[in-house]
């Protein structure tokens, strides 16, 4: 006899993980409100302007995480975004500040350079079958490198050029990051768990070799999960061009990290074939949360990374506390 | 020697052992059968400390003692030698032989010391290797005897030996018992655990029959024979020697001619509808590198194969898979299953990967996709508690029906079966045997690879031998044919190409 596995209120928590992520996410939120408010700095935290730009701010790691938990499930794992985001932000700038070209034309092209630097690690992954750890660990190097190859040390500065009532289909942009990430997180969710390349993605994160028997093609999947990923990391880097509104070589350092975090705090499993794309979105805004409201308080901008770490952790082993519990049933 | 009284053990609601009581004689080769699940395992567990029984006893030598880890076991003499491989692939024989234990003389390593051991033990299984090389570039078979001389290196009073064959080849089986007989000599007690009940007429004085937790009885083997034990084993009667009856031979639906690959040569035969074509030889004959090529899984180097009269030498597996064809690969764990995923994602996976329409197609649909994977765990007779099971949480013989059934739900014409009963319990092994024989009947064409001779002679309309990747010869399925089959496989001169 086994014991049901996955019925009622904790069968729930278990069996989706975006619900249990998205309840720690209600409760850090609320945690920030009350000690803040004991604080005395309410005003700046529970408001629908620090909502925007914790959203704002959120959506660069944000978007990233959707690809980077859709690698990481696929059992594999990308380095590379970061210096992606950072290449992406530098050919936008150089494009729209040195050549003049409008705005959606130099993002555009800024855009392209997600697909190449996704094309390049597929090509080393699939083709020279280096391990994607070592592959986008290259990748990385050749497009932070490039960016500083095309600065030169400097910057290019867009925000002078970009009015500040600029809006796209009547949007104001301060508010597409946001409702990018949220439509992308749903559109790729619903990809990875209902449409037919989603499941073989996960089966290729779980047992490549019986997904390749099982008549998956291992190659072509694993192409596609790369470019996606690279594409999404130069959204997030276009972004970030437009809404802080500069193109460095230095920007996005050590988001690689973050964003593997993000994911891996909403569900993904490193050894593949594990987590959620709508949970490593919903991670990334736990941080933002952090981020933000650890900065409304004064003096604790040198704990920021610290707690960070803990909270990484925190989660994770909580997490791993109830799965070996689940395990015990049978 | 050994005794136990009325073990019992629960896991949660699950009762895996009931009051079990029996002796092992002092130096005797004890065989102890039963179902996947009828707590054999967990005996072997409570015997080597790692659970601990919920009420019983255990007297070794009369006096009571309580085994509470695996170092307590090993103190006691007791050495297990498990069925899966669990050797370290990136140290060499000496290292994992002497793994955890290692012998030292001032806090260094006595290599010279530990070496000549080695040496001694790798003699006695039959081992021709240097103590030095490295333990991944040895075979499944090869691996399995440095188990097999890790246990005996300590000198035990007593060695589990946990379904020793599967993963041997004829060759090393027969070093196997004749280590067995060597250790018994020694005066070793041996508990032996297989399916394979041949093996225990072969190698055991007594045999214990465990069902359902419960102990059925202890007997000298000359008083039972193949039968009564698989009746105790199962609990009704069963014959696993059931021949078909002649089957009429439709049209060709697998044609493969002049085929040359990895391990594999010139090899041309076919398939008809409503034929089982059995495929024999040695491990490493080239039998599984065959089929496997055939399914596309595989490059082949010149040839050509047609599926029902279309050739499809150059097409990928999941093209293959469209117009029909399945292949459960020989080995479940490695590429049969996704543990990562549930029950219903394991049996969907092939008809998710061609789009099929039963389950929505480009998007699968939740609802669809559970109504399949009820009706493969219907037509399979799969024991699970739900179609949402952890594939972990299943048996050896319902994981092997779960790789049977996700191809089966495609109506596969053409069903290759590598190895399709390896390592499961006889009731299982019988249903499956059953569904191969209805799927001929219907008219598909059946292509099975087995080791075990009798298998092949139960279910095969005729048999393909092959040694050193050609076929050395087809012969009818009879059981006269039997040692023809032997005589091909082997060859002239016996145990070449098996150990390169």
């Amino acid at each position: 006899m086994r014991k049901e596995v996955g019925k009622g209120v904790r069968g729930w928590f278990s069996r989706y993980r975006e619900v249990s992520v998205f309840m720690i996410l209600c409760l850090e939120v609320l945690g920030f409100y009350v000690l803040l408010s004991q604080l005395g700095y309410e005003r700046g935290f529970f408001n629908a302007d620090n909502f925007l730009m914790i959203f704002k701010y959120t959506s660069i790691y944000g978007i990233a995480a959707v690809g980077a938990a859709m690698i990481i499930i696929s059992g594999g794992i990308d380095l590379a975004p970061g210096a992606v985001i950072a290449l992406t932000t530098v050919i936008t700038g150089h494009l729209f500040v040195r050549f003049g070209l409008p705005l959606w034309l130099s993002g555009l092209c800024g855009f392209l350079v997600g697909l190449a630097s996704g094309g390049l690690a597929s090509f080393l992954i699939t083709v020279i079958k280096l391990p994607p750890f070592i592959a986008t660990l290259g990748v990385m190097g050749v497009s932070r490198g490039l960016a500083f190859i095309i600065t030169k040390g400097g910057f290019y500065d867009l925000s002078g050029k970009i009015p500040d009532d600029f809006r796209l289909i009547g949007i104001p942009l301060d508010y597409w990051p946001g409702i990018l990430m949220i439509v992308l997180a749903i559109i790729f969710h619903l990809f990875m768990v209902l449409s037919k390349w989603g499941r073989q993605v996960h089966a290729i994160g779980g047992n490549e070799v019986a997904a390749y028997f099982s008549g998956v093609k291992v190659g072509k999947i694993k192409v596609m999960v790369y470019l996606i990923g690279g594409m999404l990391a130069s959204l997030s880097g276009v972004i970030l061009a437009v809404v802080q509104g500069h193109g460095r070589a230095d920007v996005a350092t050590g988001y690689e990290l973050d964003i593997i975090a993000a994911a891996v705090v909403g569900g993904a499993s490193l050894s593949g074939g594990r987590g959620s794309v709508l949970g490593a979105v919903l991670g990334s805004l736990i941080f933002g949360v952090l981020r933000n409201g650890l900065y409304q308080i004064a003096g604790l901008t040198f704990y920021e990374r610290l707690i960070v770490g803990i909270v990484v952790v925190a989660i994770v082993v909580i997490d791993q506390l109830t799965v070996k519990k689940e395990g015990k049933s049978v | 020697m050994l005794k136990i009284e009325e073990i019992s053990k629960s896991f949660g609601a699950t009762r895996a052992l009931r009051e079990v009581s029996f002796e092992i004689k002092s130096g005797s080769v004890h065989g102890l059968v039963g179902e996947n699940g009828a707590g054999k395992s967990t005996l072997m567990k409570i015997l080597m400390g790692v659970h601990q029984p919920d009420s019983g006893r255990i007297y070794l030598d009369d006096k009571l003692v309580s085994i509470m880890n695996p170092e307590q076991a090993n103190q006691l003499g007791f050495r297990i030698v498990f069925q899966e491989i669990a050797l370290c692939p990136n140290l060499s024989i000496m290292e994992n032989l002497f793994l955890g234990a290692e012998w030292t003389r001032f806090g260094l390593m006595n290599f010279r010391e530990m070496e000549e051991r080695a040496r001694e033990v790798l003699e006695m299984v039959g081992l021709d290797f240097w103590p030095g090389a490295l333990v991944g570039e040895l075979s499944v078979a090869e691996k399995q005897m440095v188990q097999i001389a890790r246990a005996v290196l300590y000198e035990p009073r007593l060695i589990i030996f946990d379904e020793p064959t599967s993963a041997l080849t004829q060759d090393y089986i027969e070093s196997l018992f004749r280590i067995i007989r060597e250790l018994h000599n020694k005066g070793v007690t041996v508990l032996y655990i297989s399916h394979k009940l041949e093996e225990i007429f072969e190698i055991a004085d007594m045999v214990t029959v465990l069902r359902d937790g419960g102990h059925i009885g202890t007997f000298p083997v000359e008083e039972v024979n193949e039968e009564r034990l698989v009746q105790m084993m199962v609990g009704r009667e069963l014959d696993l020697s059931v021949r078909r009856k002649e089957a009429k031979a439709g049209e060709v639906l697998l044609k493969v001619e002049g085929l040359s690959g990895d391990r594999f040569e010139e090899v041309s035969f076919e398939v008809r509808a409503g034929e089982i074509v059995g495929v024999s030889g040695l491990i490493g004959s080239g039998r599984s590198e065959l089929v496997e090529s055939i399914f596309g899984v595989r490059r082949v180097k010149s040839g050509r194969i047609w599926l029902r009269g279309r050739d499809i030498t150059g097409m990928s597996i999941s093209e293959r898979i469209k117009l029909g064809m399945a292949l459960v690969p020989e080995d479940r764990q490695i590429s049969g299953l996704v543990f990562s995923m549930v029950l219903k994602q394991n049996l969907s996976l092939p008809g998710v990967v061609i789009g099929n329409r039963e389950l929505g197609g480009i998007v699968v649909l939740p609802g669809s996709e559970a109504d399949f994977a009820r009706r493969a765990i219907e037509k399979l007779r799969i024991v699970v508690s739900g179609i949402d099971a952890e594939m972990m949480s299943l048996s050896g013989g319902n994981q092997q029906k779960v790789v049977v059934g996700k191809w089966l739900m495609l109506n596969p014409e053409v069903f290759i079966m590598d190895e399709p009963t390896r390592g499961i319990d006889v009731g299982a092994k019988a249903e499956i045997h059953n569904l191969i024989r209805g799927l001929a009947d219907k008219g598909n064409g059946m292509l099975v690879v087995s080791s075990e001779l009798p298998e092949l002679l139960a279910l095969s309309d005729r048999i393909l031998v092959m040694r050193e990747g050609r076929i050395k010869g087809e012969v009818c399925g009879d059981k006269a044919c039997e040692e023809e089959i032997m005589r091909l496989a082997v060859g002239g001169m016996k145990k070449e190409g098996v150990n390169q």
